[in-house]
């Protein structure tokens, strides 16, 4: 499963998004000369262990708390795709959806 | 080509009639959508398209052109009745349809783009009226006129590779040259004066290139007149344009050709079209790779220099790009409102064509021997400020007659003067090598009046017996007469002209008057003549105050990046890695000796053994650097001071090369020749003040008695207060730039005399109160690590001493030098897992210190214990609720509020909430002054505590290349609230692990 995460904070929400007990991966930083200093990072989960309910709560938690942030625009964008393709945005989803892509194989 | 309009009109609150036409608008067919259908495509773009994770474009094309094509087969049946002719797909920019990828439409079995002749979907800006757009096809007879401007604003990053841009237009275009106009001021507003100063209609094609950003509504990044970052809106780029806007612009920055759909905000793009209406605007409909854009920039005019028209060229691009397998081909959008402009200019053999009127610089800039002394425009690559103040001066200073470039040789003087020449393309340019002699130069200017209309003014020059001044003035008042252009003096390499005498260089007698006729003769008159000298050496006269003097440093940082991209033998992968390090390091920056190492050295089957030859015999190359004659000059007073000031590793203010010279005699007036001859590197910032200086490594190979000291008592000194100099002048909270915070920790901690280094570095970093220090810092002190004893049993003697004479806040900074230290050299990637796996015992004492002094009032478990009372279980829930934000059905968004809530208790128990005038040093007070709890505080945060509410993460990519490099982990600007969870986590295991990710 890969996370693509956009936005000023996107090192430092993916790193704590790492933190996320139950989920297993590590992320790179995407180095391209491209005509708008834009930060995203693609974090690579190789391994979900442990209830997948608790970690969708925990990624709804991590997500709705970037998008709170009162400082402007942290993370623009979070993309959650799964190892068959399936994808979701997850600016409004819900636990239950979050749950769902992550139970996806 | 035929144009199928695509155009959609809302019906109502749930539908939308999707309506197609060819020529009139009145013969639509149409069919009803829901608009549920659309925000369902334009959330599968969102996922599928607008991603680095994408889905493959050849299927999100397909459903694309699926739902065009709908049950009835509309799209299938309407291209194939004008299949051989061309299509152009126009879809209307107008509700849902604007955020599609249209540009991938694919049949099933290749984009639509690709097919011959072509299907190109364009962008239809309809404003409502549903007119049918206007084919026109009004070229001019004449070569392409491209405007091109990059923007490059000081501390923007990645600098992007403009120069290739334009280097890449002139190679594609050598065949049917185009006249491509430079703007090198990256400024609209220098930009506006440009267009003004040409007739109407005058450009077909306004380039931009640079970065671009979308922050509520869409801005581009330019400078303003020195270079600043100015975000530009589209209104400052229609002034700049209004006086005369061609038929097509191309915004080439990430995301001008994109809407944002949340909160719906039109594309750059659009918002121009809608203001200038009868115009074409080229823009990304994503971030678009820098390379990607190049190759397209290149492609296009290469299509329109020779007559196609812009849906030709378009089309063109994309197979081109399809073909080159650039990853954004698709990204390029091309927006139209009423008007579809053809063709710009005729094809090269038009009968009538007008020639370009100036053949291209790299065949005038030669010398007297007929050899190109310079780069060529195509591998040109940085010195933009430098160019971007001379063409100032040259342009608009009337209290100046020209610039001055001076500095060492190799650096590539005459190089940007043939660049200063290709940005001046209305003088007349004269140029002259090395001496200059008063008869050769009547003769020069006598052949540039070879217009039938000058004979007459040639035959008074030649003829007159007055001096050369009255000459002059007499030849530059009847040319503006007339209306000539004016001339563009070039003195290449001046130095022939000089000599030297008491250390410095003077003009030779028999110049002076030549110099002084001509500087009399423009500023009599009041002409635009101009004139611009390359010079080794700044030299003593006072002619030199009609001059800008613009100094030269060695290439550095992105420069250093392009050059090397140009050069084969440092890029490739055959060179090994240790060979190019060396070959980087003995050419320090200076571009011919780069040049040198590439052509001659790096490619050869014995590289190896020709660079060591050249690392121990500087005399096989030096020369190209430094006349014979000057060393001489560089006696040893002056190389005592270019020795001391060879500890700085990076180019510094004058001041802190005074401070490190001061013991030396007339160190002022010494360093003062250092820059006159060239020897010390000079900045590109205009203002004298803001200039910093650079002592060249080249120098010790060249002249041995240059060397850094090796007495290591005076080097201790020299490096303790070079860094105290630094730090009093970059040390604040403000400076932002990483490189200048590692200089001056690497000469404290260099100052080996001083024990104290360490800790003083530590309190260096602290007081600055700003995050951009600490990386630096930690890379420094790790470098130091074996240098650096400490011991358990007296790591916390200094604090205990702190602690028992009540001095609170030393005590503060002594707890987080401990912490430092540990996270320093064990290698822990952060402060939460420092705090998480280091010994408890470590944590236990220094948390009995602070009790034991403090009668208790102060330690982690008081903070712990304070924390712990105010645990959400103790609260009601409301009081976590702001009140912008709703409890949903999941207490989620509670949940994340009640964290914040409960942090800012906290912080407003502790007394950590600033108080007005307070600081955190005029806290070695009484004790019962300061609030329970309120230390140790360094612990989690330093500075405004305000900051930390929000955790910020600040110039992170900037480290980004450090912390790798060394292994420095992720520095992070860490959580407080994470910090203070993970000691009462270690201290009773008590708190949720939630708080501690």
């Amino acid at each position: 499963m890969k996370i693509e995460i956009i936005g000023t904070d996107a090192i430092l929400a993916t790193e704590e998004l790492l933190r996320i007990q139950g989920l297993e991966g590590s992320y790179e930083t995407v180095n391209e000369v491209e005509r708008e200093a834009l930060l995203t990072t693609i974090a690579t989960i190789v391994g979900i262990v442990g209830g997948s309910i608790t970690i969708a709560e925990q990624l709804h938690k991590w997500s709705q708390k970037y998008q709170q942030s009162s400082g402007g625009a942290k993370i623009e964008k979070v993309l959650i795709v799964s190892p068959n393709g399936k994808r979701l945005l997850l600016k409004d989803a819900t636990v239950a959806q979050i749950q769902a892509i992550l139970e996806e194989k | 080509m035929k144009i199928l309009h695509i155009d959609l009109k809302p019906v109502g609150e749930s539908y939308a009639e999707f309506r197609y036409f060819w020529d009139n608008s009145n013969q639509y067919q149409s069919r009803q959508l829901p608009l549920a259908q659309i925000a369902g495509l334009i959330d599968r773009a969102e996922t599928d398209y607008y991603t680095r994770l994408p889905e493959e474009y050849a299927k999100t094309g397909q459903a694309l052109y699926n739902w065009l094509d709908g049950s009835d087969r509309f799209l299938a049946r309407e291209l194939n009745q004008h299949r051989r002719e061309g299509i152009v797909l126009a879809i209307a920019a107008s509700e849902g349809l604007a955020h599609l990828p249209w540009e991938i439409l694919h049949d099933g079995t290749k984009f639509l783009v690709e097919r011959t002749p072509a299907i190109v979907p364009i962008r239809w800006v309809n404003q409502s009226n549903s007119q049918p757009l206007i084919q026109e096809d009004k070229p001019a007879n004449r070569a392409l006129n491209v405007l091109f401007m990059a923007t490059s604003p000081l501390g923007v990053e990645p600098v992007l590779d403009y120069e290739a841009e334009e280097g890449q237009i002139l190679s594609a275009t050598q065949r049917t040259p185009v006249n491509l106009q430079v703007e090198e001021s990256g400024c609209l507003s220098e930009l506006g004066y440009l267009v003004r100063e040409y007739e109407k209609n005058y450009f077909d094609i306004f380039h931009l290139t640079g970065h671009a950003t979308h922050n509520q509504k869409p801005y581009f990044l330019t400078e303003d007149e020195y270079g600043n970052l100015l975000h530009s809106d589209t209104s400052a780029i229609i002034n700049a344009l209004k006086s005369s806007v061609p038929p097509l612009i191309f915004l080439s920055g990430c995301r001008t050709g994109r809407r944002a759909s949340d909160p719906v905000v039109a594309s750059m793009a659009e918002e121009l079209l809608l203001d200038l209406g009868e115009t074409a605007i080229l823009g990304w409909g994503e971030t678009v790779r820098d390379t990607d854009a190049t190759a397209a920039a290149s492609r296009l005019y290469w299509e329109l220099s020779q007559g196609g028209t812009i849906l030709e060229a378009l089309a063109s691009t994309y197979q081109a790009l399809i073909r080159q397998q650039a990853r954004d081909w698709h990204k390029l959008r091309l927006y139209v409102a009423n008007i579809l402009p053809g063709a710009l200019v005729t094809s090269l053999r038009t009968r009538g064509r007008k020639q370009l009127p100036k053949p291209t610089m790299s065949l005038e800039f030669r010398d007297d021997e007929k050899r190109l002394r310079v780069i060529s425009r195509e591998n040109f690559v940085g010195r933009r400020r430098q160019l971007q103040n001379c063409l100032r001066t040259l342009k608009t200073d009337q209290e100046k007659v020209g610039v001055l470039l001076h500095g060492m040789g190799g650096l590539g003087k005459s190089s940007i003067a043939s660049r200063l020449w290709d940005r001046l393309p209305d003088y007349e340019k004269v140029l002259w090598w090395r001496q200059i002699d008063e008869p050769k130069l009547i003769k020069k200017l006598s052949s540039k009046l070879i217009k039938p209309e000058l004979r007459e003014v040639r035959t008074v020059l030649e003829a007159m017996d007055d001096g050369l001044e009255v000459k002059l003035a007499y030849l530059f008042s009847q040319l503006a007469e007339l209306g000539e252009k004016p001339f563009l003096f070039i003195f290449d390499d001046f130095e022939w002209n000089l000599e030297p005498r008491e250390g410095r260089y003077i003009l030779k007698s028999e110049v002076v008057p030549i110099l002084a006729a001509l500087i009399s003769a423009i500023r009599e008159t009041g002409t635009g003549h101009r004139v611009i000298i390359t010079c080794r050496y700044r030299f003593d006269s006072e002619l030199l105050d009609f001059f800008y003097q613009q100094g030269l440093e060695s290439l550095k940082k992105s420069e250093l990046t392009k050059k090397l991209s140009r050069l084969e033998h440092f890029n490739s992968q055959k060179t090994p890695e240790d060979l190019r390090e060396r070959a980087l390091t003995l050419a320090d920056g200076n571009p011919r000796l780069l040049e040198f190492l590439n052509d001659e050295v790096l490619g050869e089957q014995d590289a190896q053994a020709k660079l060591t030859e050249l690392e121990q015999s500087p005399e096989l190359w030096k020369d190209k650097i430094i006349w014979k004659e000057l060393y001489q000059l560089i006696d040893e007073p002056l190389q005592q001071i270019l020795s001391y000031c060879l500890i700085y590793e990076i180019s510094v203010p004058m001041e802190a090369l005074e401070v490190v010279c001061e013991s030396l005699p007339d160190c002022k007036q010494q360093l003062q020749r250092g820059l006159d001859l060239g020897v010390i590197e000079i900045s590109s910032e205009q203002k004298e003040e803001e200039q910093i200086y650079y002592i060249s490594r080249l120098l010790s190979h060249i002249i041995p008695n240059i060397k850094r000291t090796k007495d290591e008592t005076l080097l201790s000194f020299l490096c303790g207060k070079a860094g105290d100099k630094l730090y009093q002048l970059w040390g604040n909270k403000e400076n932002r730039n990483g490189e200048q915070w590692l200089e001056i920790f690497r000469l404290s901690l260099s100052d080996k005399k001083n024990h104290q280094r360490f800790r003083e570095g530590f309190a260096k970093m602290i007081k600055s109160n700003n995050p951009i220090a600490n990386v630096p810092f930690k890379l420094v002190l790790k470098q130091h690590q074996n240098d650096y004893k400490s011991s358990r049993e007296t790591l916390f003697c200094q604090l205990e001493e702190f602690l028992k004479y009540e001095k609170w806040s030393d005590a503060d900074e002594e707890t987080g030098w401990i912490f430092f230290q540990f996270l320093t050299f064990e290698n822990y990637p952060d402060f939460r897992r420092l705090y998480l796996e280091i010994d408890k015992d470590i944590l236990e004492k220094i948390d009995q210190l602070w009790l034991k002094y403090s009668q208790e009032k102060f330690g982690f478990t008081v903070q712990i214990g304070i924390y712990d009372n105010l645990v959400y279980h103790k609260l009601p829930l409301q009081n976590y609720v702001t009140e912008s934000i709703e409890i949903d059905a999941n207490k989620h968004i509670a949940q994340s509020t009640k964290r914040d809530y409960m942090w800012k208790e906290f912080y407003t128990k502790v007394g950590w909430r600033k108080k007005e005038n307070t600081t955190h040093r005029s806290l070695n007070l009484d004790l019962s002054f300061i609030p329970q709890g309120y230390f140790p505080l360094l612990t989690y945060i330093r500075g405004d505590i305000q900051e930390y509410i929000i955790p910020r993460m600040p110039e992170r990519l900037f480290f980004e290349g450090w912390c790798t490099k060394y292994s420095l982990g992720h520095i992070v600007e860490e959580d407080p609230f994470i910090l203070l969870n993970t000691l009462m986590y270690r201290f009773n295991n008590t708190i949720q692990q939630l708080w501690i990710i």
